[in-house]
């Protein structure tokens, strides 16, 4: 095999000679200093971190069987008190940060065992992760020794690992930021590395086909992986090997089918060569859907090997930490001290408050009983939720109610009292804390600035010996926004009928439309999406999982949303990989173009007809 | 020898030996050593009821007319695992074969199709099992080729042969998954 081109040693080879000749010659060079970054790793059972002065990269250990996409964050100094606070995070494997999203670099470490075209295999790995995911995939991270320098390394595999650390898998993809999202790249990577593998029995992974056509085809493989991993009870972290089977198994499909067009249209086959990919397409579906792997799957061939390590050997996650000396010398000389809560200001469009800066905005669990609901979570299990304009609908059970009165734009908290059975009920005993606040005069809901609104909080991993303090000082720092009626600025108003009789308030409706290219063609598996005030996705959520949340165009162009709440939401439609325009794909010579479609829609009535919507070039 | 010469030609040999390896790694990146894709001589052993020119080869991104004796040339990998697929014309169906060659040969030499050939290339062409390790494939077609339950799924074949979608037959989809189970079983006991 070739050495890849990424490779450095053919030219540490080259330089060799004349450096051993300076070295012999006149003596070895004055010893280095001391090295500018200390590696902290709390684990590292399949990949190791390795430094040089000014680059960062990871490596898998002998015996790792899976790839790892590794992501170089940033942290803040403030986050750490001292070396031993410092020393003690990196100690604990549970550790998350509330602002892993500051990447300043991603790098790749593929599995030891490697496959027969690992340079092939790596480069087209490399072209559908930056085609896909719009992500490069690098070698290694450039990170600088600066006097603030602490990197957070953290390394995906996608796996579940249920015989090493079965519990990971949630502290990923619920307590680390974008894991979830992360975590989801890294599985459909390694899937998708391990079916290259497969289909080079049937597609010639050397010269025969041309490099920028292996990319369309590795690219439709991958976006295929990528929209099954999005489908309901896929990813819901059960780990089934037969649903990743399957998963493989219609990537190459797509893999066979692009490939029998691909090669039709440069008029290298003939009908006999278009039947045979048509035909182990739907083979491989087959068989991918009628044997599971068993547990004891010591003999597999290379996916179905994979796919037995993603499940039981390999965990999700391997993190690590890089201090710069400066760093670390700073922290050293800070005296030990308890970490100072920081709050920061969180601006809604009716509202703010200001929360704990290590918390985050998650999912709201109680978004189906509100026009809208915000929810913020703690490191330890803290919540709060904030509910605007409640539907018609119970609220369930809760440990105490808090009762509020209004001044102005500010709440204040008048009263509290536990809940001893009664209409609520009590939810004393399901070992997490409720508690329910409100401003009511009456029976009735009182308004502030226009809206009403709920808070629920509390601890979900906790029933008793949870301090409220915070809940108290969120509460104090909650402003209600005075309602305004000017229009809000749209970028583009997709027309929608208004609704006769006025909608009630609390109900849904869906968006429906049917997406075109400019000519007119419909565009079929076209990715849509209604998005919050927020970005968020909104649909229907499975313990915080989403179930319902992207739908795909039909053949003929057509697609109806989940049910949402009514209100303003951001409507977005894709096409780019996985889309067709009837019968050709979207992206035709161009790998990398993405067709979009983005409006402002306001729901208010059962069923938002928009009619027919044209995507363009992004 | 003096001490400086020594090193002087330690130091070229060096900086030649790093010189070609640069060279080499500097080669296409879709070219690793294996490639060329060699054409093989097989035969066709063709069902009842069919005969030889009524398929067409397939393999390595090429297709090719059989012979009418039924032998045909098949482009594979010059050292590596291939599909080599007999398609019936107009029909999303075909007799095929797993080739492992290394350097250019195939392993064994006489590349034959027919139904039971076929049934081992299905059962290997699978998520579960497909290589492209031909020392891994190598043993995997070994335990398939001596399975029962695969020989059965070849009898299979020839009779779904007949059929207009082949692969749409209950009966074939049961025998694929008995097949494969055994296969699985057998490796993993």
């Amino acid at each position: 095999m070739a050495p890849s081109p990424r490779n450095p040693r053919p030219l540490l080879a080259f330089m060799l000679g004349p450096m051993l000749a300076a070295v012999l010659l006149f003596g070895a060079p004055a010893r280095s200093a001391e090295p500018v970054f200390k590696i902290l790793t709390p684990d590292q059972d399949y990949v190791l971190g390795e430094m040089n002065e000014t680059a960062f990269h990871i490596a898998s250990k002998e015996g790792g069987g899976v790839d790892w996409i590794g992501y170089v964050i940033k942290l803040n100094a403030k986050d750490f008190v001292s070396s031993g606070d410092l020393a003690a995070k990196a100690k604990d494997k549970r550790s998350a940060y509330s602002d892993e999203g500051a990447v300043v670099g991603t790098v790749y470490a593929e599995a030891k065992s490697v496959f027969r075209y690992l340079d092939v295999v790596h480069l087209l790995v490399d072209a559908a992760v930056q085609a896909v995911f719009q992500t490069d995939l690098a070698p290694s991270v450039a990170v600088a020794p600066d006097a603030d320098a602490i990197y957070l390394v953290r390394a995906y595999s996608g796996g579940w690992g249920r015989t090493r650390d079965a519990e990971e898998k949630a502290f990923v993809r619920e307590r680390v930021n974008r894991g979830k999202e992360r975590d989801q790249q890294a599985l459909a990577v390694n899937i998708f590395a391990a079916t290259l593998d497969g289909v080079s029995l049937f597609i010639p992974l050397d010269k025969t086909i041309a490099a920028s056509d292996l990319k369309l085809i590795a690219a439709a493989g991958l976006a295929e992986l990528t929209r099954a991993l999005g489908q309901p009870d896929i990813m819901q972290g059960k780990g089934d090997g037969e649903d990743l089977l399957r998963i493989s198994g219609a990537a190459a499909k797509q893999m066979a089918i692009k490939t029998g067009e691909i090669l039709a249209e440069r008029a290298t086959a003939n009908t006999a060569t278009k039947n045979f990919f048509g035909f182990l397409g739907r083979h491989l579906e087959l068989a991918a859907s009628v044997v599971n792997i068993a547990e004891k799957g010591s003999k597999l061939g290379k996916i179905g090997d994979r796919i037995y390590q993603l499940v039981y050997t390999a965990t999700p996650l391997e993190t690590g930490y890089l201090v710069s000396t400066a760093a670390n010398e700073t922290l050293a000389k800070q005296k030990p001290q308890p970490p100072a809560e920081t709050w920061k200001t969180l601006t809604k469009e009716t509202f703010s408050l200001d929360i704990p800066t290590t918390w985050q905005e998650k999912n709201p669990q109680y978004r189906g009983q509100f026009a809208q609901a915000f929810r913020f979570t703690g490191p330890d299990g803290e919540y709060f939720e904030v509910g605007m304009d409640p539907t018609p609908s119970g609220l369930g059970m809760t440990d105490e109610v808090w009762e509020l009165t209004v001044s102005g734009a500010d709440v204040q908290i008048a009263s509290t009292r536990e809940i001893q059975g009664s209409l609520m009920g009590t939810a004393r005993g399901n070992d997490r804390l409720e508690i329910m606040a409100t401003a009511k005069t009456g029976t009735k809901n009182l308004p502030i600035e226009g809206h009403v609104y709920y808070f629920f909080f509390g601890n979900s991993q906790r029933e008793t010996g949870v301090a409220t303090q915070v809940f108290r000082q969120v509460l104090a720092t909650f402003r209600a926004k005075a309602v305004t009626t000017a229009a809000p600025a749209k970028t583009q108003a997709a027309a929608v009928p208004s609704p006769s009789p006025a909608p009630s308030v609390g109900a849904s409706g869906k968006v429906t439309a049917t997406v075109t290219n400019p000519a007119g063609v419909p565009a079929q598996s076209a990715k849509v999406w209604l998005a919050d005030q927020q970005g968020n996705a909104v649909g229907r959520y499975v313990a915080g999982i989403a179930a319902d949340v992207v739908r795909f165009t039909e053949a003929d162009g057509t697609v109806s949303t989940p049910a949402v709440p009514y209100g303003q939401y951001t409507l977005r439609v894709e096409c780019s990989l996985h889309c067709f325009f009837g019968n050709e794909s979207a992206l035709k010579d161009d790998l990398y173009a993405k067709w979009v479609y983005t409006a402002t829609v306001t729901v208010q009535q059962p069923e938002a007809r928009l009619g027919t919507v044209v995507v363009a070039k992004e | 020898m003096k001490r400086p010469v020594v090193i002087i030609i330690v130091a070229v040999i060096a900086a030649a030996a790093g010189l070609l390896w640069w060279k080499r790694s500097n080669s296409p990146v879709l070219a690793p050593a294996d490639t060329g894709g060699k054409k093989l001589q097989g035969t066709l052993v063709a069902p009842v009821g069919f005969t030889p020119n009524e398929f067409t080869i397939v393999s390595h991104g090429e297709s090719r007319e059989v012979n009418a004796d039924g032998t045909f040339t098949a482009a594979a990998y010059d050292a590596g695992v291939t599909m080599v697929a007999a398609m019936l014309r107009d029909k999303e169906f075909g007799l095929m074969n797993i080739v492992v060659t290394d350097e250019g040969v195939a392993i064994p030499e006489n590349v034959t199709i027919d139904t039971q050939t076929t049934a081992v290339a299905l059962v290997f062409a699978t998520p579960q099992l497909m290589t492209s390790d031909p020392e891994q494939a190598k043993e995997i077609l070994a335990v398939i080729t001596q399975d029962p339950k695969v020989a059965a799924f070849a009898t299979i074949i020839g009779q779904v042969l007949q059929s207009d979608d082949p692969l749409a037959q209950p009966e074939y989809r049961q025998a694929l998954q008995a097949a494969l189970a055994s296969v699985l079983a057998t490796l993993n006991p």
